[in-house]
């Protein structure tokens, strides 16, 4: 029982400390200075805490060489670059909620913080080792994210998204941390590795550690939303703010999934024909459940929401795949999703009228006329979830990515490869249902006049539009961080598929 | 200029004029806002494309390599993906044919679209650039890219711009065409993964040891993919819709024969084996076949003279796609002469319903009639490109389809005997047409307007494109000549290359190697 | 595991399901916070069986007597605790239920008092029964202090998520 070096596992936390320490600091702003500036304040503090928690990461990631890190928490180019990823899109969905709160008429200083504490847990996400982190992290992540949910008080359906929101994310803690309870009884050990070892060296009680894997799996679709798990999504993303269902649809979806391969990888990769099936037929079913319900959606957000799980769906083609390439892919595709995702929620925000009305495609009518770059960088990033080449830019090298590592796999999958491009077909039918009244309707009068968007949320989607193009023409530099960003639980080759079947 | 920056500038200036036109471009006579007219930039830009492509035609030579000019540059290496571009005969050709009826289509209907002319034309430059990265493609990956990159702008070009039905029509187009082209992403990936994933070139990917099952599986991938666009029966379905919708240059740029080259170039070059084996190459016959007739005969009967053109495309379609199957040096000259002279008469077609439409606000072929009294011009160049489209001798229909029949007699003499038939009936429902049209007078009495200066050079220049090829294109078969034998060649790898002196028609030279 | 332990791990293991059934299914708020504390007492019973007497003191302080506390505290103040339309457990049965396991209980107590007979078996391999606080500190400020702290960051969060969402509101 050493003394743990404290000094060292500060260097490894420190985006973390500095993300909590500025949620503290932003905290702080909401209540001291004159009363009108004080949420902005807040906002722009908990910006430049998030613009910070980047910079580290990048820095981690570039400079000192990477060790595999502590028991505890992970040192590798996984940690670094999700989490740079999720500081971008914290920074991204405080500017989206200051300007949505302030349409609303209801910006607050807590806002923010709660955006970098939820930040906080998100990343320790990417970077825990340990089955106690990775609950922490998890709960840090969720209590703030129902907060935020529930931040326009005035809005019934924001209320109810939240109580439901509430209610199934407790359900899932449970199942989670029950499962954590039963592996730790089954194998002896919080840490990743150890219980990877353990396991692998045959457990004791195995039909303790199959129903604490269960379980934890159980608990973990549930926070990645996949079917049929998913049942909470729409409702919760469709009533909460818009600017918020951004941030859940992009960030706090891409911390559960950093979680989901970092535990199937150095945990339970021994079990890997024991899970793998189950896997195999949530990946599909959430595929074609998320993308044939989108179908016949006519609210915006619901039809992201949708979208949201078919991309999850998606993702888990990449965990099943259980491989380096796979991670790479997860990291590549997650980068373009939050890209694409965070772009087409900054326009939503523009469109909102400051009332919790829920936004419907005949909204977007007309978009073409009213803002046309704004237009433009919606159908980018619509494209981009699509996964079309070049006018979807980095969204089609995503999609690549996922079915390179589909077919790549030691067991190569065909047949997920082949569902997932057909329900991607599927999918060209709403998010051109999306596209098509921006550009080929005529602008509706709106029942309440929608002030101009504000720079920051202008700003943020052509950003994102720009960065998906580029990427889309020269995607070698994010293929290259991807490649460098597989946990290094992959780094040893080829791993042990060799039992499961295709 | 050399030949690499010829390709690349080929490729990429159209993407630069869509942005040009885009940025810079200006409505039109109602619009006060400072820029230039949308569509003489636009002429610029296609003029621009047309003169490159023909510099290119002029300053390559023969060489014993197939391709006559290449490009080559690193693009994603970690994928092994190259930004390679290549051209042999049969792409210059399409590139040359291309290149020249964009520009003249434009001067054609100079007045046709109104509303937001920039974005449209910059549409239509996107397209162009698709067309020619697929025509000049190397790298399979920029192959895809390109392909992929033909469908949104067009999509908007027949959703905004098209009529009233446009919005369905341009959705139906885009998700049967998505899912063709996403099986074929997955087949792309599979191929290159079996190839060892370093290199998207298409001879590399040609080299790679796949077991007999997933060949034919991932050429079934490619053909789907491309035989939806051709379109063959029974997924042809969106075509009439698109074109009936779609305004007149977008109508011809789906019918550029852009997925029958894609075939040619691609698909059976990269599973020679797996393209003979049945009963795939039996089905696509059957269906090519039947594509034929049915595409015929639904002209026959079609009142609408947007959708008689659109479904006799769908039946040329089919002789295509009998004469390449049959793989005969012969029937593959033939395939491409045919797709070439398919892509000048079919568009052409499709300008001259444009302009008569027009004028009378209907395509309903009863509402129309009585051009020949009123506008002696139009009449003419309606007569001429109606020949053509039957395939008349001293037109350039005739050639290729002659060529056609004869490559794909000895292989499937019954489909053959079948397609005549369909070529006979192509006679019926084109000079019935031109006759109710051209000569009969019509219930609707408004006077026709003759073709004026832009309409009368652009159809000028179809006319003597369909004369030119249809009494002079032994140059042209010369140069098709060793492209035709190639693909035939791969696609029958055990010496069986001549049926019997039945070798490429190259008139009266030994060839152009 | 002795006989004897066995036979209270499986009396605090049917207190513990069976207060949290009662608690869910009570319709008056203050009888279900009642049963919560039951099922905390229980629980804590379960700690002590699986030698961790520490944790199973702090369930006591924390959860009953703090907590609990709180909610009965909140729930009266605001008048919430009607009485609910279902009968509580009040009848012969219950009573009778209650007296079984106040017997258990009892009898645990009395043999706990009798001492070092019982004891050894009821609590078995414990390293120092006399210091257990310490290890838990020693673990929870060098291996877990990660943990613990993120702990206070998590409580950090639902503080500011309960004072935003409980707040009356002012003017925006």
């Amino acid at each position: 029982m050493n003394a743990p070096n404290v000094s060292g596992m500060l260097m490894l936390i420190l985006p973390e400390v500095v993300l909590s320490v500025g949620a503290m600091i932003t905290l702080l702003l909401g209540v001291s200075g004159a009363d009108a500036g004080r949420s902005h304040r807040a906002a722009m503090a908990a910006l430049a805490t998030a613009v910070v928690g980047v910079v580290l990461a990048i820095g981690m990631l570039t400079g000192a060489p990477l060790a595999p890190g502590t028991t505890f928490i992970a040192n590798d180019g996984f940690r670094w670059t999700l989490t740079a990823l999720l500081c971008a899109g914290t920074g991204a969905a405080v500017v989206l909620t200051e300007a949505y709160d302030r349409r609303a008429g209801v910006a607050r200083a807590e806002t923010p913080a709660l955006l970098l504490l939820a930040a906080t847990g998100m990343t320790l996400l990417t970077a825990a080792r340990d089955l106690m982190v990775v609950f922490l992290g998890i709960e840090l992540m969720s209590l703030a994210t129902y907060v935020l949910v529930a931040m326009h008080r005035t809005s019934a359906r924001a209320a109810e998204a939240a109580v439901k929101y509430f209610l199934l994310g407790a359900f899932s803690t449970a199942f989670l941390l029950y499962g954590i309870a039963l592996v730790y009884g089954a194998t002896g050990s919080m840490q990743l590795e150890g219980i990877g070892s353990a396991v692998a060296s045959g457990a004791k009680l195995p039909g303790l550690l199959m129903a604490g894997v269960a379980l934890m799996l159980v608990g973990l679709a549930f926070k990645v939303a996949a079917a049929p798990f998913h049942l909470w999504t729409p409702d919760v993303y469709d009533g909460a703010p818009t600017a918020v269902t951004g941030f859940m649809a992009a960030s706090v979806k891409a911390a559960a999934f950093a979680i989901f391969l970092r535990i199937t990888a150095e945990a339970f990769a021994p079990l890997l024909a024991d899970w793998h099936p189950v896997l195999w037929v949530l990946a599909a079913a959430t595929m074609v459940i998320g993308n044939v319900l989108a179908l016949g959606q006519q609210q915006i957000k619901r039809v992201l929401a949708y979208s949201s799980i078919a991309h999850a769906g998606y993702l888990l083609v990449a965990v099943v795949s259980f491989s380096a390439e796979g991670a790479t892919a997860l990291v590549f595709y997650l980068v373009a999703y939050t890209l694409a995702t965070m772009g087409a929620f900054a326009v939503l925000v523009a469109l909102s009228d400051g009332t919790d009305r829920p936004l419907v495609r005949q909204d977007l009518a007309g978009l073409r006329e009213r803002h046309p770059w704004l237009a433009l960088a919606f159908a980018v990033c619509v494209l981009s979830m699509l996964g079309f080449p070049l006018a979807g830019g980095v969204g089609f090298f995503a999609k690549w990515q996922v079915l390179q590592a589909a077919l790549q796999a030691s067991v190569p999958q065909q047949t997920l490869a082949i569902v997932l491009v057909l329900s991607s077909v599927v999918s060209g039918g709403y998010y051109l249902g999306l596209i098509a009244p921006a550009f080929m309707q005529s602008p509706v009068p709106a029942a309440r006049p929608i002030p101009a968007p504000p720079t920051g949320v202008r700003a943020i989607a052509i950003a994102c539009a720009v960065v998906v193009l580029v990427l889309g023409v020269l995607p070698s530099s994010l293929t290259r961080l991807a490649q460098r960003s597989a946990p290094s639980a992959f780094a040893g080759g080829p791993t042990v598929a060799t039992t499961i079947q295709p | 200029m050399s030949a690499a920056v010829l390709l690349v500038a080929l490729v990429a200036w159209p993407l630069i004029g869509a942005a040009l036109i885009a940025v810079l471009g200006r409505s039109g006579e109602g619009d006060s806002s400072s820029g230039i007219d949308a569509r003489t930039l636009a002429l610029g830009v296609f003029g621009l494309e047309a003169v490159l492509a023909i510099v290119l035609a002029v300053s390559v030579h023969a060489t014993g390599s197939a391709w006559l000019a290449t490009a080559d540059a690193a693009w994603i290496p970690e994928i092994g993906a190259r930004f390679s571009l290549g051209a042999d005969s049969f792409a210059l050709v399409m590139v040359v044919m291309s290149a020249l009826v964009l520009p003249f289509s434009l001067l054609a209907t100079w007045n046709e679209v109104a509303k937001r002319r920039p974005a449209y034309f910059a549409c239509l430059s996107a397209v162009a650039s698709g067309l020619m990265g697929v025509f000049l493609a190397r790298d399979l990956l920029l192959f895809y890219v390109a392909w992929e990159l033909l469908l949104i702008p067009m999509y908007f070009v027949v959703g905004v711009w098209g009529g009233t039905a446009a919005p369905r029509a341009a959705l139906k187009y885009f998700i049967v065409t998505t899912l063709g082209s996403l099986l074929m992403l997955v087949a792309v990936v599979y191929v290159w993964n079996a190839a060892g994933g370093i290199s998207f070139a298409y001879d590399a990917l040609a080299a790679a040891r796949m077991s007999d099952a997933a060949a034919r599986w991932c050429l079934a991938a490619f053909l789907l993919a491309f035989l939806v666009k051709a379109p063959l029966l029974p997924l042809h379905s969106w075509l009439p819709d698109a074109q009936r919708e779609a305004p007149t240059m977008g109508a011809l740029a789906l019918g550029l024969k852009v997925s029958t080259f894609a075939i040619a170039r691609v698909a059976l070059p990269l599973f020679p084996a797996a393209a003979l084996a049945e009963p795939m190459r039996g089905t696509i016959v059957a269906l090519a076949v039947a594509g034929i007739i049915y595409g015929a005969l639904l002209a026959v009967v079609q009142p609408d003279l947007k959708r008689l053109v659109s479904y006799a495309s769908i039946s040329h379609v089919g002789l295509v796609l009998l004469a390449l199957f049959a793989f005969t040096p012969t029937g593959a000259q033939g395939a491409m002469l045919l797709m070439i002279n398919l892509g000048i008469t079919t568009s052409a077609l499709f300008i001259l319903v444009g302009i008569v439409g027009a004028q009378r606000g209907t395509f309903a072929i009863e509402s129309l009639g009585g051009v020949a009294t009123q506008a002696p011009l139009l009449a003419t160049a309606f007569i001429i490109v109606t020949m053509s489209a039957i395939g008349l001798p001293a037109t350039n229909g005739f050639i290729g389809e002659l060529l056609s029949f004869l490559g794909s007699w000895r292989v499937y003499p019954v489909p053959t005997l079948v397609a005549i038939v369909g070529v006979v009936l192509a006679a019926v429902y084109l000079l019935s047409a031109m006759q109710r049209v051209v000569f009969t007078a019509s219930a609707d009495v408004r006077p026709f307007r003759d073709l004026d200066l832009r309409q009368s050079i652009a159809m000028g220049a179809f006319v003597l494109a369909i004369v030119w090829l249809g009494i002079g294109s032994a140059p042209m078969m010369r140069m098709l000549a060793p492209a035709a034998e190639r693909i035939a060649a791969r696609q029958l790898p055990e010496g069986r290359v001549n049926f019997q002196g039945d070798g490429p028609v190259a008139l009266g030279t030994e060839g152009a190697r | 595991m002795s006989d004897l332990s066995r036979y209270f791990f499986y009396l605090f293991s049917l207190l513990t399901i069976g207060s949290a059934l009662a608690f869910v299914t009570r319709k008056g708020p203050v009888p279900a916070a009642l049963w919560l504390v039951n099922t905390m007492f229980a629980l804590s019973g379960l700690y002590v069986l699986l030698d961790a007497p520490f944790v199973g003191a702090v369930q006591v302080l924390v959860y009953a007597g703090a907590i609990m506390v709180v909610f009965v505290f909140v729930v009266m103040l605001l008048n919430l605790g009607r009485a609910g339309d279902r009968p509580d457990l009040r009848g012969i049965g219950g009573q009778l239920t209650a007296g079984v396991v106040g017997a258990a209980l009892l009898a645990l107590l009395l043999a706990a008092r009798r001492g070092d007979a019982v004891l050894p078996a009821l609590v078995p391999s414990s390293t120092s029964t006399s210091n257990v606080v310490e290890p838990v500190a020693q673990l929870l400020f060098t291996d877990y202090l990660l943990a613990f702290e993120l702990t206070s960051i998590v409580l950090l969060t639902a503080l500011v998520g309960a004072v935003v969402l409980a707040k009356r509101r002012t003017a925006a």
